[in-house]
């Protein structure tokens, strides 16, 4: 029984169009692993095939030897995977603590995430009030109090400036121990990828292109091919 | 949080000492008010937190309407079986209908709906044998309990009876709504993939919320059934639904207290609009309706909260 996640043969259609195919790829337990691609590529259809909102056509998704493919939707939190979204999707008529609670046992273990991401004194201010970079630690607070084993988070520097992404990059690796969690990111801001992730998973037009430590990707002819616009 | 407490107890009081302020027959009036708040305080679960709209629950309200009588009055079962059997069998009921709704969206569920509130007096007329046609059936009316009956008269009994049922339905959705329920409801109404990766099961809290919602309406029915001695098709047309869910609009859909100002509202307001001008009554109505839209976009209750934020 392998442990941690992993997809194989992975493939979904939408109208003909392959947003994935045969993609097979292995999360190792602990590591930060980026999942990176040009525009179109499928790396958020992936994370939507991992979360169950997809449904892939064919393909099997592993996690910790249990195969997931059939799980609804919302019973992937229990298996021990959260994740937050690439176009926030936090509950916007709701406080600060009620969305982080929605991922919590309880009130306390709600503000304790706050105090973790930053946030203690804006508990019970809307949600809408908060500034972005203030509501993408919400999702962060909200996806960590559920304490995952697993936390796909999908284009967290989106909106970042470079200082702002540093930070950033700091915070994945302190969740990763603190949390002692798997972390698998979409991401296309270069700097963080190559900073922080063990390993990179590249996809173009739904195809697995490479799979390796940061450096063998950065020298791999293929990858630097399809990101030019070569294609692939 | 102080103010809250203060103020329940105060319209608590309120409510209890009001039958002796007023001519009995606004004693009755008060008890609609009452039927009407329950029904409207189940749209403010649907609608306001669960953000499902019906257009059609006034065919719960029949259905409880029809359920009392039924069973008061074929079958001779006591108040006290008759009330919550009605309210039992509308959130069945409702629950069921709850499952065929998560199927449909915004004005795909306004139209299925309507068309429910539509079915209502037709199929009522229908089966004659059960509902007694465009007759329909006349129950005896209540009278108050031994100890209570020389104390005091049959309208103000059934005002108690509407309100005590009224504080309970209120007191059911605080501690739902305030608590993992509540969030869920409306944690899938803001943003539904988010809600469904948080493990929250959408189809079993938006027919969750339909249930709750449709036994409120159900028990508003069978107490209005019972206070007017009378059910007939006619009274359950479309312009009952339409005239809850305008209440429930006025009111406020993010305050459950939002419901007793929509049940005050579309108890009083016709008869005001109709001393404003008998031939136009429905006119000036539609103009006070439009009046508090505009200028109230959240209803009244949100409106009245608005004003007590800015102020402090």
């Amino acid at each position: 029984m392998k442990d941690g996640l992993s997809t194989q043969n992975l493939t979904i259609r939408f109208g003909g169009i392959a947003a994935l195919e045969d993609v097979s790829f292995d999360v190792t337990p602990g590591q930060i692993t980026g999942l990176i691609g040009p525009n179109g590529a499928g790396k958020t259809t992936c994370f939507n095939c991992i979360t169950r909102l997809y449904q892939p056509a064919s393909g099997t998704i592993t996690f910790n030897g249990e195969d997931i493919s059939r799980v609804p939707a919302h019973k992937v939190l229990d298996r021990g995977i959260a994740r937050t979204f690439q176009n926030l999707e936090l509950f916007g008529s709701m406080s600060v603590l009620d969305n982080v609670q929605v991922g919590a046992r309880n009130a306390r273990g709600a503000r304790e995430m706050l105090d973790y991401v930053g946030l203690a004194d804006f508990a019970d201010r809307p949600v809408r009030s908060l500034a972005f970079g203030a509501r993408k630690n919400v999702e962060l607070a909200r996806a960590l109090a559920t304490k995952p084993q697993l936390l796909l988070l999908d284009e967290p520097a989106a909106g970042f400036g470079y200082e702002e992404i540093a930070v950033l990059g700091e915070t994945i690796k302190r969740v990763r121990r603190d949390f002692n969690t798997t972390i698998l990111m979409v991401e296309h801001q270069m700097q963080l990828v190559m900073g922080i992730c063990d390993r990179i998973i590249v996809l173009c037009s739904g195809k697995k292109l490479a799979d390796g430590n940061p450096a063998a990707i950065a020298s791999n002819r293929e990858v630097i091919d399809a990101y030019l616009g070569g294609g692939c | 949080m102080n103010l809250r407490v203060l103020g329940t107890a105060a319209f608590a009081v309120l409510v209890i000492v009001l039958p002796w302020l007023i001519p009995p027959f606004m004693t009755f009036e008060f008890t609609y008010v009452g039927a009407y708040t329950i029904a409207i305080l189940g749209l403010v679960i649907l609608i306001g937190n669960s953000g499902q709209i019906s257009l059609g629950h006034g065919a719960f309200v029949a259905a409880g309407g029809y359920t009392v009588a039924v069973l008061l009055q074929s079958l001779g079962l006591s108040y006290a079986v008759s009330l919550p059997a009605a309210a039992i069998v509308c959130g069945i009921f409702g629950f069921g209908l709850g499952a065929i709704a998560l199927r449909l969206e915004s004005v795909y569920l306004a139209l299925a709906t309507f068309a429910l509130a539509a079915s209502v007096s037709p199929l009522l007329k229908r089966f004659k044998h059960l509902t007694g046609g465009v007759q329909g059936i006349s129950m005896p009316s209540p009278h108050a309990p031994e100890p209570l009956r020389h104390l005091i008269g049959t309208e103000t009994w059934f005002y108690y009876l509407t309100w005590g049922i009224a504080a309970i339905a209120f007191a059911l959705a605080f501690a739902g709504l305030r608590g993992k329920v509540g969030r869920s409801l409306r944690a899938i109404r803001d943003s539904e993939v988010a809600a469904v990766a948080f493990g929250i099961n959408p189809v079993f809290y938006k027919t969750l919320a339909f249930g709750w919602s449709a036994m409120y309406a159900g028990l508003a029915g069978a107490i209005l059934a019972i206070v007017t001695a009378y059910v007939s098709p006619d009274v359950y047309g479309i312009p009952l639904s339409l005239t809850l869910l305008a209440g429930a609009v006025m009111g406020g859909l993010d305050m459950m207290w939002g419901a007793v100002i929509g049940g005050l509202v579309i108890e009083f307001l016709p008869l005001y609009a109709q001393r404003v001008n008998p031939a136009l009554s429905s006119v000036a109505y539609g103009i006070a309706e439009i009046a508090i839209m505009l200028f109230m976009p959240i209803g009244i209750a949100g409106a009245l909260q608005r004003l007590r934020t800015v102020r402090s």
